[in-house]
């Protein structure tokens, strides 16, 4: 019986981890675009996002717009694949390669490190970039220029 | 040839450890090939190299800063080392730049986008109408003058232009000879005029269509030639709908030869089919058919005995570590120093 009753209560346990867990899972699954508090950048509709992150220039009221690729992560680097450029990860870097190969732009920069971009961010005026929401929040000196996608779940 | 290819190693390796952030704003790219070539069916006397292992480098710099521009690019190989690109900038607005130097001539859509970047084109082969000057091209690929390149972007579409204004190659007996950038007191070459224009309906490029249209006054240094008026015209159409890729191009190229005094017109024209389909993210494989009809009858193809006139081609490529390409590629080729079956193995990279 007391058994039974410890089994219960760690059941009870597992089940209230489970759905903390899918919450926390659920909050991150807001998709937001940032800039620096500092270096405000106007929202922006999804076809300038993606032509900026296909590396075409943009300058919104005498401000060139700079896109950085936030690789702080594997599912992230994926959300700016599919929900951002919409190609695959190949052929968006030959895209990339071919704009700078003919054409002398630059390519947006990696940042595989989260610290190293919100300091590029803070940096740079026109800087931008993609963000889970709860980093974006948490994060000081960081605006969330608008929304980009939100999970179903 | 393995010294070259030593020096392709080390570079590339040193490019690869200095991949970090540049905080500058430019972009340093390598673009490191090497090719194995066999030609079989060759005739007996044909002055073509029925193998070879070619390893060549692309050497890709750009930076800038403010509204200026540099841009370089530099090939290098055991049978050529050459600025194919070396133009400083100065940015108007957005994309829109004005360039002064040596430039890729805007013409077709391959000579824009690929050129000696090996690792951007899936095939192996480039259409024989872009082909390079020095290794027998009829037309120029590079002119050194003013090329003022940019695109308009509108709600959801994409107009991008190239025009190009500067001087001429000349013809000699290798052919087509550029300007040679670093001699400033060659005055042997006549302007050169060509506009470009390019229509990208969903603004990203992945349809993109267009014309051109090219006028070189050509000097001949040749003792049976005086000159040539050359017009190039055409239009691309160039589409990539995951998994295909379709590329179709068209040349008529016109040519007004002055002889004595004499003058004699001559066109012909050149088609370029391709179409590639990626079967996963590391396969991909592709079909090429690159047709010159007439052109062995064509008083100034005749003068480029190392034109092709006719390719058609089957190719796969394997796509590795992110930045790694290999491709075997089998053409049976038609060209005035003998027709034959081409068959490449090349390994391609981008460095970092």
């Amino acid at each position: 019986m007391k058994h039974s009753k410890k089994t219960s209560v760690l059941a009870i346990l597992i089940m209230l981890a489970l759905i903390v867990g899918e919450n926390s899972f659920a909050q991150a699954q807001e998709l937001v675009l940032v800039s620096a508090t500092d270096n405000p950048v106007e929202p922006l509709s999804m076809l300038e996002i993606r032509r900026l992150y296909l590396g075409i220039s943009i300058t919104k009221q005498g401000m060139k717009l700079l896109p950085l690729r936030n690789y702080s992560d594997q599912i992230l680097k994926q959300m700016l694949l599919q929900k951002v450029v919409f190609l695959s990860a190949k052929t968006y870097e030959r895209q990339l390669l071919r704009r700078t190969f003919g054409t002398g732009s630059r390519r947006p920069k990696s940042y595989t490190n989260a610290d190293e971009l919100i300091l590029a961010l803070k940096r740079q005026p026109g800087a931008f970039t993609i963000m889970w929401r709860s980093k974006a929040t948490s994060t000081p000196g960081l605006s969330i220029v608008q929304n980009l996608w939100i999970s179903k779940d | 040839m393995w010294r070259w290819l030593l020096i392709i190693i080390g570079l590339t390796a040193q490019c690869t450890s200095n991949a970090a952030e540049n905080p500058f704003g430019s972009e340093f790219l390598l673009f490191p090939t090497v090719h194995i070539e066999h030609l079989s069916g060759l005739k007996a006397d044909s002055e073509l190299d029925d193998q070879s292992i070619e390893p060549g480098l692309s050497v890709f710099y750009t930076a800038q800063k403010n509204k200026w521009n540099i841009l370089a690019e530099v090939f290098l190989s055991e049978d050529e080392q050459e600025v194919e690109r070396l133009l400083a900038g100065w940015t108007i607005k957005d994309s829109n730049v004005l360039w002064i130097g040596r430039y890729h001539n805007p013409i077709g859509y391959w000579n824009l986008n690929n050129h000696h970047g090996a690792y951007l084109s899936t095939p192996v082969s480039r259409p024989a109408i872009v082909e390079f000057e020095d290794d027998g091209g009829v037309i120029p690929t590079h002119n050194t003058g003013f090329l003022f390149q940019g695109s308009f972007l509108n709600q959801s579409s994409e107009l991008k232009y190239n025009i190009g204004l500067g001087l001429a190659p000349t013809l000699g007996q290798e052919g087509l000879e550029p300007f040679d950038t670093f001699n400033l007191g060659d005055n042997n070459h006549d302007p050169a005029f060509t506009a470009h224009i390019s229509y990208s309906p969903d603004g990203l490029g992945r349809h993109e269509m267009g014309g051109f249209y090219n006028v070189n006054d050509i000097n001949s240094t040749l003792t049976t030639i005086d000159r040539i008026e050359q017009q190039i015209m055409g239009m691309f159409y160039h589409a990539n709908l995951d998994p295909y890729t379709v590329s179709v191009s068209l040349f008529n190229i016109t040519n007004k030869i002055y002889k004595s005094g004499v003058s004699q017109t001559s066109s012909f024209s050149n088609i370029f089919i391709l179409l590639e389909r990626q079967l996963n993210q590391s396969w991909s494989v592709y079909i090429s058919q690159d047709y010159t009809p007439n052109a062995d009858r064509n008083e100034y193809v005749a003068l480029f005995p190392a034109f092709v006139t006719a390719r058609s081609s089957v190719g796969a490529r394997f796509d590795f570590f992110d930045n790694q390409a290999l491709t075997f590629e089998v053409a049976t080729v038609d060209v005035v120093l003998g027709d034959h079956v081409h068959t490449t193995l090349q390994w391609s990279a981008v460095f970092p």
